[in-house]
């Protein structure tokens, strides 16, 4: 199987992009060849091949603006864009090879440079595989010999039937880290143990990720995570994957495990990693950094597994490890730990029986995640009677000592379960667990004798296409000293499912939970959970699905969609979506609990295949549920149809109303007054047409009108301001091709604008603009093209007075020019003048050229000049643009 | 949907054979309800090399990521307006700097989030105009960063620069010739040419950088080559993968809009569609596609027929 590595070098990786990009080929052809002499003493050559496909881009590009007087809204600077692609992919000498790699780099006078580069190279060739970059070490086959840090550098794999073998060496970017722990019934914080590699972690709460910012905040520096939403019981786990860093020295990782099948049943494995810090530079970075001392850090275990059918099978491991903790120091004590561990598992006819013994001593330490538990000793036995494939029974005794951040705890377990699965039956289940703990598991480990016990009872039922399930239980914690108190949580689950159906689907969950703490103390929650899919045929659908819950102490929180899909008739369909929810909103002073309805609805109908007629209405309003008053909407209402009469005409005409209001937050406590409310309507109405095959027509008019009003006044009795806003747009446009070498565009615009701050007033805006223009171009050659331009606009503005009229007119002229398809210039030039009332000129100039030096090689230029008196600036803009492709 | 498109043997007769699926009906870690569209991210996760499957699973307004293996990373999204809430999450590409583009339909927006699903940006409202959008559905992404949304109720293709910036326009109503009837997808080939899902006309549309036609191919129908509202369309160096939601099939073509095979039919089965949507390709020929009405995503291979 191809299993690709995916790799992003940090940017202090020890190699820089320039030597990664040189090295990249080098590493191939180099391990290509490694790769030939190794897998050819295990595997037979294959004499397929392919030739090496290798793509890829270079993307240079710069721009450069700048800025004399004061132009609003430009941004003069530098800034500069480089990005390198690469792909490599193929078959060579029977290997196959897949790499990439992409890197980019910003950089600008107004913002951080940024550098990022990803890499992910993987060779194969029969069994034996290569990775280079950065990766996970996955020598994870064992429990004391294992390593799971992210690393980079080179991996090489093979597996040969009787014979594999992992080989790794790498400079690691980070650790990886999980800790799971209960709640306290608190939001936190929780202490994850170290510094945290930012963005790194992933936090989940009882299995379900929680999300940053919404659920909760982390404090990457001290590590620890704190809940934001509500406090963590006791019975809940918290599940933290991360990042850290642990040395600023050097370090590099190397790592061997072979395993071998000398027979069927047997397995052997050997492992070996080398963890440690490199003195080179050590004694600087420890005089003038760090507290802590380069230390190196061995590991050596063996392993096997055997496997004599019912009469025995087991697997064992043992492991050595041993630390130097001050390489700077001669003559250093070492620290050699031991550890080891054993299961053995019989069956004498329908009985089973297990044992499992582990030690781990108390200066022994992985190279992987620091273990938790140190100088354990966790044995046990288990019995299992399976007289038939209708009833089973099993229980398990379990004894654990163990010493945890510096506190010693012992821990007793007991547990049983019970089966009956008859066919066609419903299948029965019932499960024991006890539990006994010397101390609290959550920091600071107080002293307790608790005794936790679980009762569950569970019914599954199969039947043909629905799955039903059922289990209820109880879960006590009884904590017997330092003071007697007990916790009891009751839960009752339901589920009801469907599979297999076609043109039906349904998932139904319902869970009651009943929680007694102590003191008297209770909370009750409801959940339900239920999806419906339906498609009866291809003319209908329904969906639905609805999530309900009632917690005692929160409150009720529910979301309902609905949605559905119909076309009863060929030439009408129909669907929508309608969102109810319900939730606590903040209304600024007070919190209170609303209905939040939204959806869209959307009829079409096409009584011709040239005629299109469409309603589309979107709610969104929110109701107030102490009051059912609605304190907010926001809806909007479009219609809208197409008619395509002929074959090169296209009428089209839409209308969108939106209606909106707000209640006035302040207006407490039933928020029913009114804060601000909005009435618009937008119409487009369009002409597409193409009379001739030389001509084009397009006419668009546009309306926006909008009425509103706002409080101004919240005493009795309140004042209201009204405003409006009109814009009124006319667009047409005329495009001609006379000839292959002539053509001529028209274009007129005529836009008014008004608005003001009462329902009638224009006295904010009231302004006319009206332009026309014209363009001819002209094709001597297929290399050259020239035309000319030429706009007039008038504008107007009613506000003033007298009113003010501005002409302005505005030549222009650009070509192009076109070698083939390698070179292509372009080039404009306008220039405007007010023709009345003060003086108001700007002239642009743009130049623009891109040139293909081949079909890999493009290149891009502009330069751009624009000159403006009142108000007066002049900008320049050049840029560039450079794509090398393989 | 995809963004650098991927690498896929040299030319022949390419079809289908199933690989896996993933999920079935529910609303737990894994399952789906009405997934409508599904993306193979070019590269995986930074920290350990796994898991670019990412699945908008719209009924429950949440989007689900998965390893390469199948098994369930994490998700993130929730019913909602707020940044990082989806309301009908139906299109989802992802670019080169681990960033997520996914087009949240009932609230007319495109949201840009991290890899771990916090809201980065999100632009787009309902309506005509420019930037505005109407049922958005399919999402694509070309080789610089450029965004293009499949606008379907506004009958058109729109592109975004990376920051959300409406920089083009492509269609309006009618049919072919670079018109569009509610186009539910678009896809982007390394040369920058934009393949449409144009749903209605039952037609797939091809039009260059600059949004010009260049060939379109289909008709209505169920035989080969012809579509009953194409709902899904990805593309890779040789070929171009069609949703066929409306016959429940994929069908293939070459770039030049050849025939080349259908695959599927309609069933619970494995292999077997039910209003297949979504759809991506991965970069050593696997196809994904979400298959909807099965509440799951089927992952199948692209076997070259020589």
């Amino acid at each position: 199987m191809w299993r690709i590595p995916i790799i992003t070098a940090s940017k202090n990786s020890k190699l820089s992009s320039i030597d990664r990009r040189v090295l990249i080929p080098l590493l191939i052809l180099t391990v290509l060849f490694a790769l030939n002499n190794i897998a050819a003493a295990f595997d037979a050559p294959s004499p397929e091949s392919s030739p090496l496909l290798i793509k890829g881009s270079r993307i240079f590009t710069f721009i450069s603006r700048s800025l004399e007087g004061s132009k609003e809204g430009y941004l003069p600077g530098n800034f500069r864009d480089e990005s390198l692609r690469l792909t490599i992919a193929g078959k060579v000498s029977d290997t196959d090879i897949n790499a990439n790699f992409f890197e980019t780099s910003s950089m600008g006078s107004t913002q951080i440079s940024s550098n990022e580069e990803k890499i992910s190279i993987l060779l194969k060739r029969g069994s034996t595989e290569a990775y280079f970059g950065d990766f996970t070490a996955n020598l994870d086959d064992t429990e004391f010999s294992k390593l799971d840090k992210v690393l980079s550098g080179i991996k090489l794999e093979g597996d040969y039937g009787r014979v594999s073998f992992k080989a790794l060496a790498s400079t690691p970017q980070g650790e990886s880290k999980e800790i799971r722990m209960y709640g306290d019934g608190t939001q936190g914080p929780y202490y994850l143990g170290f510094k945290t590699v930012i963005d790194s972690e992933r936090v989940y709460l009882n299995g379900a990720l929680q999300k940053r910012g919404s659920d909760y905040d982390i404090d990457y520096d001290a590590g620890t995570v704190t809940f934001k939403n509500r406090t963590i019981q006791k019975t809940e786990i918290i599940n933290v994957y991360y990042d850290y860093r642990t040395t600023t020295y050097q370090h590099s990782t190397y790592a061997l495990r072979a395993t071998a099948l000398p027979r069927p049943e047997l397995k052997l494995g050997l492992s070996f990693i080398d963890d440690s810090d490199q003195l080179n530079n050590a004694q600087n970075i420890y005089a003038s950094a760090s507290n802590e001392s380069p230390r190196s850090h061995y590991i050596l275990g063996a392993d096997g597994r055997i496997d004599l059918g019912d009469l025995l099978t087991g697997k064992g491991e043992i492991a050595y490890s041993e630390i130097n903790p001050d390489l700077l120091l001669a003559n250093q004590p070492k620290q050699v730990g031991k550890a080891g561990n054993i299961e053995l598992s019989s069956k004498l006819g329908p009985i089973t029986i297990g044992s499992r013994y582990k030690r781990i001593g108390p200066a022994f330490e992985s190279a992987s995640t620091a273990l938790p538990k140190q100088d354990l000793l966790d044995q046990g036995v288990s019995l299992t009677y399976l007289p038939n494939d209708i009833f089973s029974a099993s229980g398990d005794y379990g004894y654990a000592r163990f010493t945890q951040d510096g506190v010693r705890f012992e821990n007793i377990s007991r547990s049983g379960k019970l089966a009956v699965t008859p066919t066609r039956l419903p299948s029965l289940g019932y499960l024991f667990d006890e539990y006994e703990q010397s101390n609290d598991p959550i920091p600071p480990y107080a002293p307790v004798s608790r005794l936790i016990t679980k009762n569950y009872y569970s019914l599954n039922h199969n039947l043909g296409k629905f799955i039903f399930s059922a289990r209820t239980g109880q879960e006590t914690w009884l904590d017997r000293s330092p003071s007697r108190e007990s916790t009891i949580y009751r839960t009752n689950d339901l589920g009801l499912s469907t599979s297999g159906f076609e043109n039906f689907a349904t998932s139904l969950n319902l869970e009651l939970k009943d929680s007694e703490f102590p003191g008297d103390q209770r909370s009750t929650t409801k959940t339900i959970n239920y999806d419906l899919s339906a498609t009866p045929s291809s003319q209908y659908s329904a969906f639905g699905s609805f999530n309900y819950t009632e917690d005692s102490r929160d409150g009720i929180t529910n979301v309902t969609d609905l949605a559905y899909k119909a076309s009863p008739l060929k030439i009408f369909n129909t669907d929508g979506k309608l969102t109810i929810s319900s939730l606590k909103e903040s209304f600024g002073i007070t919190n209170e609990s609303v209905i939040k309805d939204s959806g869209s609805f959307k009829l079409e109908f096409r009584p011709l295949p040239a005629l299109r007629a469409r309603y589309y209405f979107k709610p969104n309003f929110t109701v107030l549920s102490r009051t059912q008053m609605i304190t907010y909407n926001n809806e909007t209402h479009q219609y809208d149809i197409n008619l395509i009469p002929l074959n090169n005409l296209v009428l089209g005409a839409s209308t969108i109303r939106s209606l909106s209001f707000a209640a006035d937050k302040t207006d407490l406590p039933d928020y029913r007054r009114r804060g601000q409310s909005l009435d618009g309507i937008s119409s487009t109405y369009s002409i597409k047409a193409a009379p001739w095959n030389f001509m084009s027509i397009e006419f668009d008019q546009i309306v926006n009108d909008a009425r509103g009003s706002s409080l101004i006044t919240t005493s009795t009795p309140e004042a209201y301001q009204g405003n409006n806003s009109l814009a009124r747009e006319f667009d047409g446009s005329i495009r001609t091709s006379l000839s292959e070498r002539f053509a001529i565009d028209l274009a007129y615009s005529n836009k008014i604008t008004k608005s003001g701050t009462t329902d009638s007033a224009n006295d904010q805006a009231d302004t006319q603009l009206l332009t026309g223009s014209f363009k001819g171009i002209f094709n001597p050659n297929d290399s050259w093209s020239f035309s000319l331009l030429y706009s007039f606009s008038k504008s107007v503005d009613f506000t003033l007075s007298p009113v003010q009229e501005t002409y302005f007119s505005a030549p222009g002229a650009g070509f192009i020019y076109r070698y083939f398809d390698r070179l292509r210039v372009e080039g404009d030039y306008t220039f405007s003048r007010a023709v009345s009332g003060p003086i108001q000129d700007k002239s642009f100039l743009s130049l623009r050229g891109k040139y293909d030096l081949s079909d890999f090689i493009h290149v891009s230029l502009r330069y751009d000049r624009e000159i403006s008196s009142n108000p007066d600036y002049k900008t320049t803009d050049i840029s560039g643009y450079v794509e090398i492709n393989l | 949907m995809g963004t650098v498109p991927p690498v896929t043997e040299e030319a022949g007769t390419p079809s289908l054979v199933f690989v896996r699926e993933y999920g079935f009906p529910g609303n737990g870690d894994g399952q789906f309800y009405l997934p409508q569209d599904v993306y193979v991210s070019v590269m995986g996760d930074i920290s350990t090399g796994l898991g670019n499957i990412f699945v908008c699973d719209t009924g429950n307004n949440r989007i689900e990521r998965f390893d390469d293996n199948g098994s369930f990373s994490y998700q993130f999204g929730r019913f909602g307006a707020d940044p990082g809430k989806f309301n009908s999450p139906v299109g989802i590409a992802v670019d080169f700097n681990y960033y997520i583009y996914a087009v949240d339909q009932e609230n007319s927006r495109i949201q840009k989030l991290d890899i771990r699903g916090n809201p980065v940006a999100s632009w787009g409202a309902y309506g005509s105009g420019s930037g505005q959008l109407m049922n958005p559905r399919g999402i694509a992404l070309d080789t610089f960063g450029n965004i293009y949304v499949a606008d379907a109720g506004n009958d058109r293709i729109q592109k975004f620069d990376s920051s959300g910036y409406p920089i083009g326009s492509y269609g309006g109503f009618g049919r072919g010739n670079g018109f569009f009837d509610n186009p539910q997808d678009v896809a982007v080939d390394r040369d920058k040419n934009l393949y449409v899902a144009d749903t209605n006309n039952n037609l797939v549309q091809k039009l260059d950088e600059l949004g010009r036609p260049l060939l379109s191919f289909g008709s209505t129908g169920n035989n080969n080559g012809e579509f009953y509202r194409p709902g899904g369309i990805t593309v890779d160096d040789h070929y171009v993968y069609v949703s066929d939601s409306g016959n429940n099939r994929i069908e293939i073509f070459s770039r030049q809009g050849k025939f080349l095979s259908a695959n599927g039919k309609k069933g619970v089965g494995p292999g077997d569609l039910n209003n297949p949507t979504g759809i991506s390709v991965g970069r050593t020929g696997e196809l994904y596609v979400a298959d909807t009405n099965n509440h799951r995503i089927q992952k199948f291979k692209v076997v070259i027929n020589r």
